[in-house]
C-alpha cells in the first residue's frame, strides 16, 4: 500500500511454483497486499517470464519441472541485466543442504514453505522497501 | 620303540597342522582360501597324491568339488555326484566315514573308469555342520602304495571337522552380510519413505495455511465471529501437523545417519534471541516474561546454528507450554569444566532454559527424552507436542558430542540443560578436518591441507619480545586469511608459528597454487620489530585427501610428518 501512496506503480512479483493451488495461495496473499503478481508453473517458463518482464522480485520454488530453481537462479544471477532482482528461494523443509546450494547459486534469501505466510510477506516487503 | 616314537612325532605334526588350520578358519573367512589350505594340509599330512573336498549344493542336490589336489581341472569343473552315487555319494547319504583298503573288492563301489584309482585304498569322511552333512572330504593314492590306517581316518575326520567349521562360518558370514545389506536397504527405504511422505505433505499443508491466514485477515471478505474461531482452530491444527511433519523428518534423517551437521563458530546468545523473537506472540499472549541472562560474550561453540536453534525452539516452546500465565522463563549460559573419562578435562558451554511450571517427577526425568514419550498433561490435544521434540534435541546434542538433561522439582518448575563442547584451537582444527572429510566423502571432492611453517622459527622468536611475537603471528594469520578468501576454507595458526589452511574441494595442484600465493604474501610482509625490520621465509607442505591419505588420522599424521621434516615440531 505504501508503494501506491508514494505515487509509484505497484511492485511486480514473479512467483514460480508447480503446485497450482499453492501458487494461487501466494498470489492471493500478495495481491491482498497490493502487489502485482506474475506466475509460472515451471522453471523454463519462470526464466522466460523473468527475462521478459523484469519483475521487482522473484519467489522461486526449488523443485520445478523442466528446469529446477537453482538453474533459474543461476541464469538470472549470472546475468548483469537481471542479477539485481532479489530472489527468494522457497522449498520444503528438511533440505538444509539445499539452502547452502541456494546461497551459492546466488539466492538472496531462503524460506521454508511450512513457515507462517507472514514470514514470506515480511521478507518480500523488506526487500522491496 | 622307533615306531612309537615316529607315531608320537606324527601326532605332534598333526596337531600342529590342525592348530594352523584352526587358526586359518578363525582368521580368514574367505571360504575358497580356507578350503585350499585344508586340502594342502591334507595332502601333506596323509601323504597322499589325491585329495578332494566336495560341498553339497542344496538347490541342485549334488556334490561339487570345491578344492582338490591331483585331479585334473576338467574333472574338478565337471564332476557332479548325486546323493548315494559312488563313494562320495554314499558318505553324503549315510553321513558315515569310509575306509576302504581295496575298492575293487567292495561290491558297493565299482570304479567307473579304469586307472582312475591308482591304488585301491581310499578314505572318505563327511563334513558335518549342526548335524547335517554338508560335504565330503576324500583322499586316495597314498604314496608308496600304502594302505590307509585307523589313524589316517582319525586325522582326516579332524580335518573334515575344521573344514566344516570353515564352511559353516563362511556361509554364516555371507548370510550376515546379505542380511545386513538388506537391513541397510530397508532402513534407507524407511527413511526415504518418511522423508518423501513428509515432503509431499509439505506443500498441500502450506497451501491450507496460506488460505486460512488470508481468510483470517479478511482478504476474502468479512468473517463472522464464529467463522474466525473455526479458522483459528484450523490454523492451530495446521501448525501442529506442520510441526509433526518437520519433527518426523528431522528424526528420520538423524536415525538414517544422514544428518550432516553444518558447523561453524556460533554464539548461543544470538541464537537464543533469534528464537525468542519467533515466540513473541505466544509470550505476550500468556503474559510470560523472559529473563534472558545469557551474556553476549559467551564463548563461541563450533556447532550447527540451525540445529541449535531447533534445540532452543523445542526447549523454549516446551517451557512456554507448561508455564502458568504471568510467570517467568529464564535463559542462561555459562562455561563449565568436565573431567573426561579418557583423562584430562574439557570446557563446555552449558545453556539452560528454566520455567516455573508444574515440574516433572524424578522418575520421569530420563524418559522424557525418548521418542513419543509424553507425560500426562491436562493440556488440550491441540496444544500438546508431537512427542518428538526432546528426542530430537537429544540426538542433535549427541551429534555435537554434548549432553542434555533436565532437573526439576514438582510444583516449582523445571530446568533443561544442554552442554556443548568448547574446543581449543587444535581440537577445533581436528573437528574441522573431520567435517571437511565427511563432506568430501559425500561430494566425492578432495580436501587439501596446506602447511606453512616459518623457517628457523626459534631464532626469529628469540629476537622478539612476547608482544612483538604475538603481533607478528597475528599479522601472519590475517594475511593468510585474507589470501585464502573462500568462505569454506579455514586458516588456523598454531602456537609454534605454523599456519595450516584447510582448503575444501581443492586438488593438490590447486592447493599448491593457493598455498604458494599465501606463502608469497607472507614472505613479502615485513615486520617492524624494535631491532629493525624482519623478513620471514616459509616452508610449504601439502597433503590431500583422498590422494595422500585415506582417512583423517592418516592425514593428520602426514601433517605432523611435514612439520617434523621442516623442523617445526620435534
Amino acid at each position: 500500500m505504501k508503494a501506491e501512496a508514494g505515487g509509484s506503480i505497484k511492485k511486480r512479483i514473479l512467483v514460480v511454483d508447480d503446485e497450482p493451488d499453492f501458487l494461487m495461495a501466494i498470489k492471493a496473499m500478495l495481491e491482498a497486499n497490493n502487489f502485482t503478481v506474475l506466475t509460472a508453473v515451471d522453471g523454463q517458463e519462470g526464466l522466460n517470464l523473468a527475462r521478459r518482464e523484469k519483475p521487482d522480485l522473484i519467489v522461486l520454488d526449488l523443485m520445478l519441472p523442466k528446469m529446477d530453481g537453482y538453474k533459474v537462479c543461476r541464469f538470472l544471477k549470472f546475468d548483469e541485466k537481471y542479477q539485481k532482482i532479489p530472489i527468494i528461494m522457497l522449498t520444503a523443509r528438511g533440505q538444509e543442504e539445499d539452502k547452502q546450494l541456494g546461497k551459492e547459486m546466488g539466492a538472496d534469501f531462503y524460506i521454508v514453505k511450512s513457515e507462517r505466510p507472514e514470514v514470506l510477506l515480511d521478507k518480500i516487503k523488506e526487500f522491496l522497501k | 620303540m622307533a615306531k612309537t616314537k615316529r607315531k608320537i612325532k606324527d601326532r605332534a605334526t598333526w596337531l600342529l597342522t590342525l592348530y594352523e588350520i584352526a587358526r586359518e578358519v578363525n582368521s580368514n573367512l574367505g571360504l575358497k582360501h580356507c578350503l585350499n589350505s585344508i586340502i594342502d594340509n591334507t595332502v601333506k599330512l596323509l601323504n597322499v597324491e589325491r585329495a578332494s573336498l566336495m560341498l553339497f549344493d542344496k538347490q541342485r542336490k549334488e556334490l561339487k568339488i570345491e578344492s582338490a589336489v591331483g585331479i585334473s581341472a576338467q574333472i574338478i569343473r565337471k564332476a557332479r555326484v548325486k546323493v548315494g552315487e559312488g563313494v562320495s555319494g554314499w558318505v553324503m547319504k549315510t553321513g558315515k566315514a569310509l575306509l576302504l583298503n581295496d575298492i575293487s573288492k567292495d561290491r558297493r563301489f565299482r570304479p567307473r573308469e579304469k586307472g582312475r584309482y591308482y591304488n585301491q585304498s581310499l578314505l572318505s569322511v563327511p563334513l558335518k555342520a549342526r548335524g547335517e552333512v554338508i560335504g565330503v572330504l576324500n583322499v586316495n593314492n597314498k604314496r608308496r602304495k600304502q594302505v590307509f590306517t585307523r589313524d589316517d581316518l582319525e586325522l582326516l575326520s579332524a580335518l573334515a571337522n575344521e573344514a566344516s567349521i570353515a564352511v559353516y562360518n563362511a556361509r554364516l558370514y555371507q548370510q550376515l552380510l546379505s542380511v545386513n545389506e538388506r537391513l541397510k536397504e530397508l532402513d534407507r527405504l524407511k527413511s526415504d519413505f518418511v522423508s518423501n511422505v513428509s515432503h509431499e505433505l509439505g506443500t498441500p499443508l502450506a497451501t491450507c495455511r496460506y488460505f486460512t491466514s488470508l481468510m483470517l485477515k479478511e482478504s476474502a471478505g468479512p468473517v463472522s465471529q464464529q467463522q474466525r474461531e473455526y479458522l483459528q482452530l484450523m490454523d492451530s491444527n495446521i501448525e501442529r501437523l506442520t510441526r509433526l511433519i518437520n519433527n518426523l523428518l528431522s528424526l528420520s534423517r538423524i536415525e538414517a545417519g544422514r544428518f550432516e551437521l553444518r558447523r561453524s563458530m556460533v554464539n548461543v546468545a544470538n541464537l537464543s534471541k533469534e528464537v525468542l523473537r519467533t515466540f513473541e506472540g505466544q509470550l505476550s499472549e500468556k503474559q510470560i516474561n523472559i529473563e534472558d541472562k545469557i551474556p553476549q560474550n559467551v564463548p563461541e561453540v563450533y556447532a550447527d546454528s540451525e540445529r541449535i536453534i531447533e534445540v532452543f525452539t523445542n526447549l523454549i516452546g516446551n517451557a512456554i507450554k507448561f508455564s502458568p500465565k504471568n510467570s517467568v522463563i529464564s535463559l542462561n549460559a555459562a562455561t563449565i569444566t568436565k573431567e573426561l573419562s579418557a583423562g584430562g578435562e574439557r570446557r563446555y558451554l552449558l545453556s539452560s532454559v528454566s520455567d516455573t511450571g508444574k515440574g516433572i517427577a524424578a522418575s520421569d526425568l530420563d524418559k522424557i527424552f525418548n521418542k513419543f514419550e509424553q507425560l500426562k498433561t491436562d493440556l488440550p490435544q491441540r496444544e500438546r507436542g508431537t512427542g518428538l521434540g526432546l528426542a530430537i534435541c537429544k540426538e542433535i546434542v549427541k551429534l555435537h558430542k554434548g549432553d542434555i538433561w533436565a532437573e526439576s522439582e514438582l510444583g516449582k518448575g523445571s530446568t533443561f540443560f544442554f552442554a556443548l563442547p568448547i574446543y581449543n584451537e587444535e581440537e577445533y582444527f581436528l573437528e574441522r578436518i573431520l567435517d571437511e572429510i565427511k563432506r568430501s566423502r559425500i561430494n566425492r571432492s578432495p580436501v587439501s591441507l596446506v602447511v606453512l611453517a616459518i623457517k628457523n622459527f626459534p631464532d626469529t622468536k628469540a629476537g622478539l619480545s612476547a608482544d612483538e611475537l604475538l603481533s607478528l603471528l597475528f599479522d601472519l594469520e590475517t594475511i593468510a586469511k585474507k589470501t585464502v578468501r573462500r568462505p569454506n576454507d579455514i586458516v588456523i595458526r598454531f602456537k609454534k608459528g605454523e599456519i595450516l589452511a584447510i582448503l575444501a574441494d581443492t586438488h593438490k595442484e590447486g592447493a599448491y597454487a593457493l598455498g604458494g600465493r599465501v606463502r608469497d604474501m607472507l614472505q613479502n610482509y615485513e615486520f617492524k620489530s624494535s631491532r629493525g625490520p624482519i623478513k620471514l621465509h616459509f616452508e610449504i607442505g601439502i597433503v590431500t585427501y583422498p590422494d595422500d591419505a585415506p582417512n583423517e588420522l592418516e592425514l593428520l599424521r602426514q601433517v605432523d610428518k611435514i612439520l617434523e621434516e621442516k623442523g617445526v615440531r620435534r
